[in-house]
């Protein structure tokens, strides 16, 4: 559904350099810390901006050169822009009926009482989370193939990220050929959401497992000096310095369950994965 | 493109009061003084109504989402003209009928060459604040495009000064003034249409050129 072969982007004191493909009918996370790049590989794959070398082709067709057919099969939800403050619901279905041939606006109307969005107020008058529902609930309402979600559950509380989460998995159940790829800062949600996981740093991708591993396989290894000395290496992909002595990331938990029976192995996460690989310590 | 009009237009509806207003002191104009000025004054504040719909895209980073809806860069900025041309026409429009409200009511006789006189008034001012602000505010946004205006009317200022010190300007404008009297007022209409048209044309391709190579 999307394929990014040497995309680069360049900024002053910033530089993108990704390779990744997103089959259909998947959930794909990007993770990665503040300023890693993840924002601009959305506006990558959206031709908001143009690559400097390489190319990424999303549903068959160069981003930068994604028509009217193209978009209308495309969902979209960014995080920090959507349509005028000044708008109200009301307004925005006259404007997603005349956009999308296939806008569901009963459906959408529907969708909004379920989650009290009123439909005459003007957006600016929207709280936070109702601003994100009614963002993510634009992107799902047009039978739209691929959905690129940018931070969709941003200051969102609890109840408010289930919901959306919810909307999400609703929409991909109904037809299982569709398409997400969604940042996020809060791991818990692509956890719980995501079929794979794609860790970009200082601009590349340094790290990308199905969700499933990094859950079952990945964990932490706590040891001291003395035992760090005596394992068995190969396995681990980032050692840290700690207090008490190594804090170590492997992918194969079980090989060092099995034959260090001794040692503390936590389970591994999302944030572990992120912490670990990004420089962070735990 | 619908949707863009569709969405320009609620935007402009947002100021229902400030059309209303603009509206009562066009009648109040053409009441006053002339109307040919009342004529260019309403076809001035409807380009610059329909104007106020490309900040309204730029609150927010609202332009980048709306590169995501099914419409290419380029019907984004055909819209835009024709959305900024259409209104400004239709407060033309409102304009002749309140000219001729006025003027049934106050007894004046409205004819032909009043009429000439009202649309020669409207056209260049459609384009000067229609058209030609649109590729400013894309590429420099709407607070910073004033500003590039305003020093882009002191350049032609100072260029047309230069150019009056140098040559000799009166006889310049005696003869231009002798060539546009002797002028039918339609072919006069039409010629100005005619330059308006390719100064539209200039803008609008600029336009396109700054929104296709514009990063989000």
């Amino acid at each position: 559904m999307i394929v990014a072969k040497n995309l680069r982007k360049n900024y002053t004191g910033f530089s993108l350099n990704v390779d990744f493909k997103i089959p259909e009918g998947r959930i794909t996370g990007l993770v990665g810390k503040n300023g890693a790049g993840k924002s601009t590989t959305i506006k990558l794959i959206l031709g908001l901006v143009k690559p400097d070398a390489g190319e990424i082709i999303v549903m068959d067709t160069k981003s930068t050169e994604l028509g009217v057919k193209e978009k209308e099969n495309l969902g979209v939800a960014l995080a920090e822009s959507g349509f005028s403050p000044y708008l109200s619901v009301a307004a925005i279905v006259k404007i997603l009926r005349k956009s999308y041939p296939a806008f569901a606006e009963d459906k959408f109307r529907e969708d909004c009482a379920k989650l009290h969005l009123p439909m005459d107020k003007p957006l600016k008058e929207f709280s936070t989370g109702m601003k994100a529902k009614l963002r993510v609930l634009i992107a799902l309402t047009h039978n739209a193939k691929l959905l690129i979600m940018d931070e969709p559950t941003a200051g969102l509380d609890v109840e408010a990220r289930g919901e959306v989460l919810d909307m999400i998995r609703d929409y991909m159940v109904e037809d299982e050929t569709r398409t997400v790829l969604i940042t996020s800062h809060i791991s818990s949600d692509l956890e719980s959401i995501c079929d794979d996981i794609y860790l970009i740093h200082n601009g590349e991708v340094i790290f990308h497992e199905d969700t499933d591993i990094i859950m079952d396989e990945c964990g932490i290894l706590k040891v001291d000096e003395e035992t760090y000395r005596s394992l068995d290496q190969s396995y681990l992909m980032k050692t840290v310095k700690t207090s008490y002595g190594y804090s170590c990331f492997t992918k194969e938990k079980r090989f060092y369950l099995e034959n260090y029976p001794g040692i503390v192995v936590e389970n591994g996460n999302i944030d572990d994965l992120i912490l670990m690989l990004t420089g962070g310590v735990r | 493109m619908t949707a863009l009009l569709e969405k320009d237009l609620r935007l402009l509806l947002v100021r229902k009061s400030s059309i209303l207003i603009f509206i009562v002191i066009g009648v109040v104009f053409t009441w006053e003084f002339s109307s040919s000025f009342s004529g260019a004054y309403l076809t001035m504040l409807g380009a610059l109504l329909a104007l106020s719909t490309l900040s309204y895209d730029d609150t927010d980073n609202c332009m980048e989402f709306l590169f995501t809806l099914p419409c290419t860069r380029k019907q984004y900025v055909i819209e835009k003209y024709l959305f900024v041309y259409g209104i400004s026409l239709v407060a033309g429009l409102i304009a002749i009928v309140i000219i001729i409200g006025s003027g049934i009511i106050q007894g004046i006789p409205i004819n032909t060459l009043t009429f000439i006189e009202i649309i020669a008034s409207e056209i260049p001012i459609l384009v000067a604040t229609g058209g030609i602000p649109i590729p400013l505010q894309l590429k420099f946004g709407p607070e910073k495009s004033r500003m590039v205006l305003l020093a882009l009317i002191g350049c032609v200022f100072v260029v047309a000064y230069t150019f009056a010190k140098i040559a000799d300007i009166g006889s310049v404008l005696e003869s231009l003034v002798v060539t546009l009297d002797t002028m039918n007022p339609v072919s006069m209409i039409i010629g100005l249409v005619v330059i308006l048209a390719i100064l539209s044309a200039g803008s609008m391709m600029a336009s396109m050129r700054i929104v296709e190579n514009r990063e989000f």
